[in-house]
């Protein structure tokens, strides 16, 4: 089984994220539904749903995107409806790299770095040093068109995480990365969190969440069908066992799957 | 009879790609059919037209205009290549080689592109060509000539789809191999488009004989053609070599264009693309530089951070320019009516309207269009007014200026005093700011599920716009809403309107003029102030749903 990520005892700080009767509607589909959280500053969320359970439209609706139908959403007390103060707060890596292709990837963060005001000397000495923490040090001057999948998964996590935002949001940020390049980003990822900044993590790669996490949840259909520490969240109530995450997250999923099929008929 | 699997198999790949194009146009079934029946009427006319004329020419009413026969079918040629070009580089961004390759033969998959490429006009002309054969068939009585047309057009045609796949191979294969070439691409097709620019402009102004154009044009093997398919009428005694010439070069030259295609074809397929860091450097959008020495401390950072990118952004794919000179084209079929119409005196506001309206277009109209890629950071990184600053100062500080001094100059030079030029040139100015604000407002307005990838015209670039008519609804508000802001200082400027106002008011002509300007620098600061305010709350208010 994957090591878990130390201290997460020590997480209990003021929430930095919390989301109120969340809900989105597609004309009669609703995507997601009452969604509640309250996620404590520093800590690391592990999101896990399958496909289609409405994981990305929820980070669409935290960091501003989209709009909610209804609930409330707020990062540090912030409404997400305000986006002009929320973006100042939040980094965001969506599945697919928000990257200018004609652009190579120093210019790209420069510009991240640009239109967050961030001081000259100092963005360049944190752009220097990510790309070299990212083995990207080399490549920085080729057009991003040019990169492979995973070199723009790196150019866009460090993006993301340029300014230190208060709260970053990562959906599927190992994906496409060699395994070497994984290891970095998850250790990143928990150096994030202990330096104070809050991270919102969706993956399907059940062990990744189980070693960063510090709080799982489990969207199913719209719906968060459960949540806990990795811990809690394997352990059998009923035999008092322990399974992998991943056999957590099937029972929980097809659980609710059959119950949804049993309310339906 | 059995069709061949090879064929089969290319026609289902066409069949698939077609499919996709359509969904992609997202055409309504009711705009298909008015398409359809557009297609077929004008198919129909021309058979009667042909008939017509057929008919005069067995009368002996009339001649043959072969010489304008051949430059038409040679310049209807070189459009179709251009087209075949463009579309396959297009249908090359989007087709699954990887998994074709790894189905079926590479001839199969080029064939398949070949016919996906040229499918939908083969339709369209293929009608038109058989209602003009049977038409001038019937017309002149000279049934053989049915045959010989439709030889003709069939033969020029796959020949011309043929090598308008094959180049569009070449220009991806030396592309990918040379980054050098990559990087000069862009700006030889900017040179080259705007001598044909100037070349038409020359033209249309009769400052370039047309003599030396007409002999090339009927010299190319285009026009063989024309004679080939005019064999089949009794009078015609000449052109018996070019049309033996013509079918040599069908003969010969479908077989070896196919094997120069799939050779060419799958050369790109199998090529790994040369790194372009090896000719490329980053520029720095926050460092030292022209701009920052030069608006720092006037512009904030962050504003013109955005401007910086933009700029960089057109100068690795000068899209706004080709958009800039594809409505000059279009703008001058107007402007050089109004001019001759109206007199020399309107001449500064016209210009201005052009300069200001293309500085709108190149860089206001598509700001959606052109974040696509990276709207996510961009939606998460600048707030409205920031953004939208940005993408106006990028806009006025490079259309501005240029868009002042030409009027001024114009002012200075043409009837209007100093005084007078001076007011022209702020006006030019005021006109570009509130052109560049409407078209980002107006570009705002873009729906971000009707963005599709679309090729940037003439190169092998992509990005992202709309589709079918809302582009051009979008550019007709702007040019409509700048034409409006225009009017009092158009309509000011003509002699039929400040003579007689002037003597009705008993005020010098001059304040006449002036007074109509001032109400046009009046109505663009208001619509100015309008749309940006438009411009940001859209900004704010936009989601990606």
């Amino acid at each position: 089984m994957t090591e878990q990520r130390q201290g997460t005892e020590s997480v209990a700080g003021r929430p930095a994220l919390t989301t109120d009767g969340l809900t989105k509607q597609y004309g009669d589909t609703a995507a997601v539904s009452d969604l509640n959280l309250a996620i404590p500053e520093g800590s690391i969320y592990g999101f896990l749903g399958p496909n289609g359970a409405g994981k990305t439209t929820t980070m669409q609706m935290l960091t501003s995107l989209i709009q909610p139908t209804s609930g409330s959403a707020s990062i540090n007390g912030t409404s997400v409806t305000d986006r002009t103060a929320v973006t100042r707060q939040i980094g965001y890596l969506p599945e697919s790299p928000p990257l200018y292709y004609n652009l190579t990837a120093f210019e790209q963060l420069d510009l991240a770095a640009g239109l967050r005001d961030l001081p000259e000397e100092q963005a360049t000495a944190r752009i220097e040093s990510l790309l070299e923490r990212l083995d990207l040090r080399e490549d920085a001057d080729t057009r991003i068109s040019d990169y492979s999948k995973g070199m723009r998964q790196k150019t866009a996590f460090i993006q993301a995480i340029l300014h230190e935002p208060a709260v970053v949001f990562l959906d599927e940020p190992t994906a496409g990365l060699d395994p070497r390049a994984a290891r970095t980003l998850r250790e990143m990822i928990v150096e994030l969190a202990d330096e104070g900044t809050t991270v919102f993590l969706s993956t399907h790669i059940l062990p990744v969440v189980e070693e960063v996490a510090d709080t799982v949840g489990v969207l199913y259909e719209g719906r968060l069908v459960a949540e806990d520490t990795p811990t809690d969240l394997t352990h059998r109530a009923e035999t008092g066992d322990h399974q992998t995450l991943e056999e957590a997250f099937l029972d929980l999923t097809s659980e609710e799957s059959d119950s949804v099929k049993a309310d339906e008929s | 009879m059995k069709v061949p699997a090879w064929f089969r198999h290319s026609a289902q790949i066409a069949r698939t790609e077609r499919i996709r194009t359509r969904r992609q146009l997202g055409r309504s079934s009711t705009l298909r059919a008015i398409i359809a029946i557009v297609v077929v009427g004008l198919a129909v006319a021309s058979g009667f037209g042909v008939y017509t004329f057929g008919s005069a020419l067995r009368r002996g009413q009339d001649t043959l205009p072969l010489e304008t026969l051949q430059i038409a079918v040679t310049v209807g040629c070189l459009a179709l290549l251009v087209g075949f070009v463009q579309r396959t580089s297009r249908l090359g961004e989007r087709v699954d080689t990887d998994h074709l390759l790894t189905t079926v033969p590479a001839h199969e998959v080029v064939l398949g592109v070949v016919l996906a490429v040229a499918a939908r006009t083969a339709t369209r002309v293929s009608l038109t060509a058989v209602s003009v054969a049977i038409g001038f068939a019937v017309g002149t009585g000279a049934p053989a000539s049915a045959v010989t047309i439709l030889v003709a057009v069939a033969g020029l045609f796959a020949l011309t789809a043929l090598l308008g796949v094959a180049l569009s191979f070449v220009v991806q294969l030396v592309t990918t191999r040379s980054p050098r070439f990559r990087r000069y691409k862009n700006a030889l097709i900017v040179i080259g488009f705007f001598l044909v620019l100037g070349g038409w402009t020359a033209i249309d102004l009769d400052q370039l004989t047309v003599g030396f154009l007409r002999r090339w044009l009927t010299s190319l093997p285009t026009a063989w053609f024309v004679d080939l398919g005019l064999q089949g009428l009794p009078a015609v005694q000449s052109g018996g070599l070019r049309s033996l010439g013509a079918v040599a070069l069908v003969v010969g030259g479908l077989p070896v264009l196919t094997v120069v295609t799939t050779v060419l074809a799958t050369r790109v397929w199998e090529t790994e693309p040369v790194s372009s860091a090896v000719l490329h450097r980053s520029r720095s959008l926050v460092g030292d530089g022209l701009a920052e020495r030069l608006f720092a401390g006037h512009v904030s950072r962050p504003v013109l951070t955005v401007a910086r990118k933009r700029w960089l952004q057109e100068r690795r794919v000068p899209r706004a320019l080709f958009m800039a000179g594809y409505v000059f084209l279009l703008v001058l079929l107007v402007v050089f009516p109004a001019l001759v119409a109206g007199g020399v005196r309107l001449a500064p506001i016209l210009v201005a309207f052009v300069l200001a309206a293309e500085s709108g277009l190149a860089f206001g109209l598509t700001p959606v269009a052109t974040e696509y890629s990276s709207l996510p950071m961009t939606f998460t990184t600048s707030p409205g007014e920031q953004f939208v600053r940005g993408t106006l100062f990028a806009g006025v500080a490079i259309g501005t200026p240029v868009t002042a001094l030409a009027t001024f100059g114009l002012g200075v030079l043409g009837p209007p005093g100093v005084f007078e030029a001076v007011l022209l040139g702020v006006t030019g100015a005021v006109l570009s700011v509130c052109a560049i604000t409407v078209a980002t407002a107006v570009g705002m307005g873009v729906s971000y599920r009707d963005l599709v990838a679309v090729p940037v015209p003439l190169t092998s670039s992509t990005m992202y716009g709309e589709i079918g008519g809302a582009g051009f609804v979008r550019m007709g508000k702007l040019l409509g809403l700048v034409a409006v802001v225009c009017s009092p200082a158009l309509v000011g400027y003509l002699s039929v309107v400040f003579d007689p106002v002037s003597t009705m008011l008993g005020v010098p002509t001059v304040a006449v003029r002036v007074g109509s300007i001032a109400v046009t620098i009046g109505l663009a600061v208001s619509v100015s102030t309008v749309a940006y305010r438009r411009a940001v709350r859209l900004y704010d208010d936009y989601t990606l749903a």
